[in-house]
């Protein structure tokens, strides 16, 4: 693929996993454990452009933090080829790790002991980065994310929050050509998720940074994603734009009502019934539908104090989506 | 309104037993943590009475005691040191500064009684069965008039329960002092170490330290004392007298410190 | 070059500023670690007096006195790495510095380094100083010499030791309770309760071909005089021997646990 900073093809991944409580057979067997496989990625490919915010999306389970730990270097695959700003994860780890960012929910870049300051130091100095380079950088960040009067406060007394602006620039400060996000917004206040994905796009603007953000938040989705990768039980089932996700309803508009009187029967003609109140009323109709003349008779009617008409919203897109996958394992 | 001391009893006895229980069910699934935590306090249990083994060896000794009077002494430690297992200083010290407490607080319960129960899985179990087992065989090889096995046990119990708030205390006293305290395990299993020889070789001033300030020889050598007769039968009024007092000030105290705990900012 | 370098000492550096974060817990730790040697010194002193030994297996009790104080000066030069990577592998927070560009093991090292760097500062130096001034120990300032390059040997020896214990994690969840067993038993057989030359004859010529008797008993025999200085040499040639030979062990043992890490995940 042409200008893909991140190549993989055909990588498969399988790991050895147990049941807690299954032993092998006999009496020394009662002291180690039955391993089982299980196929963590199953032939994946794809492609990912230099400057592009990819979401990776997928249930839990479904291979998309092993791909991160791939794509890393964390993790190495049975078969397959990956190739990210032209190095071999695994095989030249050292030397890729200087160019990439990674940001864990579960882990913590910090040091727990100290403020964040000091950790960012160190990132200075593990990364050999200009003392003038990291100067305008860690003021740059600070400056984005918000975090300019915590950042010298004792990692243990900061909020969650608070961590992951400190994980996210300490990942930052060598400016990486790729960061990877692996489900770092997940339980994080509202504040701080705007200002992170603020920073993501600012990033993405003045610095041309790659993103590959796993994640299963829609609302950082749909604020971010360009691209979006799903990845259910070891393989890819979408691979796009945006916009051919959204359209994988079909092409689809949301119309909600507010009659005066009770809901007119007339309407249910029109599409699927999404939801329906006390005067009130949600259909699903086909976008055609919008300029249909008897439609929108029935909007100026008397009956109807108020309605809207709308593209459907990404969470009831994933929830569709989600569905045919359920429908698929019937 | 205030429940009986009776049915606090009562409460603090069942909730140690759900404990245990559950703490017995979680190692069943785990079974070789299950296997690896009873070589861990046999190992534990080892140490010491090899230390004396090679002692009275190469030496005589200390004078006054057999080789068996002192395993007594090591048997009484490691029962008393099941308590440490319970009243887990680290981990109340970690408990009220990263504000678990709070969930305490809002239980029915007391709050000590709380801190106190949750127990570090079958260790102290185990511990505890060691530790009978010292004591048994120790006691095989002594002589000593049957008159005086009740006052001994009495007193074990006793002196075990007062070393248990003594820790308790230092538990909640060392949140206020120190940020860190991984150390407080580390004094404690020191103190215990103390409680294993006879209080005479400490000098007068360890002999104060250990009955009052730090009482672990009431669970020790002052029980296994009598038990041998070194000390005539009346003083088993004065040192049970002395445990009943020595758990009320260590009770009250730790009351009195955790009504001035704060909160851990969330 | 000096890229690199400099890469090592910033961790060090800021490895070595969290240690000293907790100010309190220094002086805590030292007045801890003195307190098994005191205890050593009571217990034996009742046992030379009282019996009126004036020698046991090479050692006065002066000598005796010295090699508890000793032994603690070496407390830091007990590697923590086994703690360090198992608590990485176990909570998965190895994957952090495997997207560093550091290797992992040599990112655990310089960790481990700065405590003992730190602690040789806050720890072995007092307290030799206090053997020097109160027992007081006359060494010469070959023996110094001598016990330096052995504490570095004790040093090497448990951090080869300790990486390999450490990575029992990867294969085992209840690592944590065989770290526990395999150190207290390193440290018995190293002479860390008691020197080895007390041991049964059989036993200890046993232990003078294993390497733990370099994480206390060469050292503290060393400087206490106990030992002559030949002897010392020669224990130092199989330290060499061991040294090497841990090295060669431990890279296998690390080459192996990634293999399986890959396979299992992290």
């Amino acid at each position: 693929m042409p200008d893909s900073i991140i190549t993989i093809s055909n990588v498969k991944k399988r790991f050895k996993t147990y049941k807690a409580g299954e032993h092998k057979k006999g009496f020394l067997g009662r002291l180690m454990r039955k391993y089982y496989y299980n196929q963590a990625l199953d032939g994946v490919s794809f492609g990912i452009k230099k400057g592009e915010i990819t979401a990776l999306l997928g249930k839990n389970g479904s291979g998309k933090s092993t791909l991160i730990k791939i794509m890393t270097g964390v993790l190495h695959p049975d078969s397959g080829e990956v190739l990210v700003d032209g190095m071999s994860p695994w095989g030249d780890r050292t030397r890729l790790a200087k160019e990439i960012g990674v940001v864990f929910s579960q882990h913590n870049n910090l040091y727990f002991d100290l403020p964040p300051s000091d950790t960012f130091d160190y990132m200075k100095s593990l990364y050999s980065v200009p003392e003038h380079e990291y100067r305008q950088r860690l003021r740059y960040l600070l400056k984005l994310l918000d975090f300019e009067d915590k950042y010298k406060t004792q990692t243990r007394l900061l909020s969650f929050g608070e961590r992951m602006k400190g994980n996210f620039i300490s990942a930052l400060l060598h400016n990486p050509k790729i960061v990877f996000l692996d489900e770092a917004t997940v339980g994080i206040d509202l504040p701080s998720r705007f200002a992170l994905r603020k920073a993501v796009q600012q990033m993405r603007k003045d610095f041309g940074t790659t993103f590959v953000i796993a994640t299963h938040i829609v609302d950082d989705i749909e604020a971010l994603a360009e691209r979006i990768i799903f990845v259910d039980k070891s393989k890819v089932i979408f691979d796009g734009p945006r916009g051919e996700f959204d359209s994988i309803i079909g092409n689809k508009k949301h119309i909600e009502l507010q009659f005066s009187d009770g809901v007119d029967p007339k309407i249910k003609g029109f599409g699927k019934v999404l939801e329906q109140g006390e005067g009130y009323i949600k259909l699903e109709i086909d976008s055609d539908k919008v300029k249909d003349k008897s439609l929108s008779r029935l909007l100026f009617s008397k009956g109807v104090i108020d309605y809207s008409v709308y593209e459907p919203d990404l969470s009831y897109i994933l929830g569709k989506f989600y569905a045919t996958l359920d429908k698929r394992k019937k | 309104m205030r429940q009986s001391l009776a049915s606090r009893l009562m409460n603090g006895a069942r909730l140690v037993y759900i404990s245990q229980l559950y703490s017995f069910k979680i190692a069943m699934v785990y079974r070789a943590q299950f296997a690896l935590t009873i070589l861990d306090t046999f190992v534990g249990m080892i140490l010491p009475i090899a230390f004396i083994t090679i002692m009275y060896n190469v030496s005589q000794g200390i004078s006054g005691w057999s080789f068996y009077q002192l395993l007594l002494l090591v048997g009484l430690v490691d029962f008393a040191t099941i308590v440490v297992y319970y009243a887990n200083p680290a981990r109340i010290n970690n408990v009220l500064r990263l504000g678990y407490f709070d969930t305490y607080l809002t239980k029915p319960q007391s709050p000590i009684l709380m801190l106190l129960t949750k127990t570090e899985g079958m260790w102290s179990f185990f511990f505890g069965m060691w530790s009978i087992i010292v004591i048994a065989f120790a006691c095989a090889n002594l002589s000593f008039s049957m008159m005086n096995l009740a006052p001994f046990i009495i007193t074990v119990l006793g002196g075990v329960v007062t070393f248990m708030l003594f820790t308790a205390f230092t538990g909640i006293a060392s949140y206020r002092i120190f940020s860190q305290a991984n150390s407080q395990n580390w004094l404690m299993s020191n103190i215990l170490s103390f409680g294993q020889y006879p209080l005479k070789i400490y000098g007068n001033i360890g002999a104060i330290i250990f009955t009052f300030a730090a009482p672990i020889a009431l669970a020790s050598f002052y029980p296994a004392s009598l038990l041998l007769g070194k000390i005539g039968i009346l003083y088993f009024f004065a040192i049970f007298g002395l445990e009943v007092a020595l758990s009320a000030v260590f009770l009250k105290a730790s009351e009195t410190l955790l009504k001035g705990y704060t909160s851990a900012s969330g | 070059m000096f890229a690199s370098l400099e890469k090592y000492y910033g961790l060090f550096r800021i490895r070595a500023k969290g240690i000293t974060v907790y100010k309190g817990d220094f002086v805590v730790t030292l007045l801890l670690r003195v307190l098994f040697p005191v205890l050593m010194i009571f217990v034996w002193t009742a046992v030379y007096v009282t019996t009126g030994t004036t020698k046991i297996a090479g050692f006065s009790l002066l000598g005796i006195y010295a090699y508890f104080l000793i032994t603690a000066s070496l407390a830091p030069f007990r590697s923590d790495i086994d703690d360090m990577i198992g608590s990485d592998v176990l909570t998965g927070a190895i994957a952090v510095f495997l997207v560093r560009p550091i290797t992992y093991l040599l990112d655990s090292i310089i960790t481990d380094l700065s405590t003992v760097v730190v602690g040789f500062f806050t720890l072995t130096v007092p307290i030799l100083a206090l053997a020097v001034l109160f027992v007081p120990l006359n060494a010469s300032l070959l023996l110094f010499g001598l016990f330096g390059v052995e504490a570095i040997a004790a040093y090497l020896i448990s951090m080869l030791l300790e990486i390999m214990v450490g990575l029992l994690a990867v294969y085992f969840t209840s690592y944590a309770g065989m770290a526990a067993v395999i150190n207290r038993c390193m440290s018995f057989f190293g002479g860390g309760l008691l020197p080895l030359s007390f041991f049964p004859s059989q036993i200890s010529t046993v232990l003078s071909y294993l390497p733990f008797q370099f994480l206390y008993y060469v050292p503290a025999a060393t400087l206490s005089g106990s030992i002559s200085v030949q002897s010392s040499l020669f224990s130092l040639a199989i330290a060499a021997i061991w040294i090497v030979g841990l090295f060669v062990a431990a890279k296998f043992a690390w080459r192996a646990a990634k293999k399986h890490i890959n396979a299992v995940g992290v």
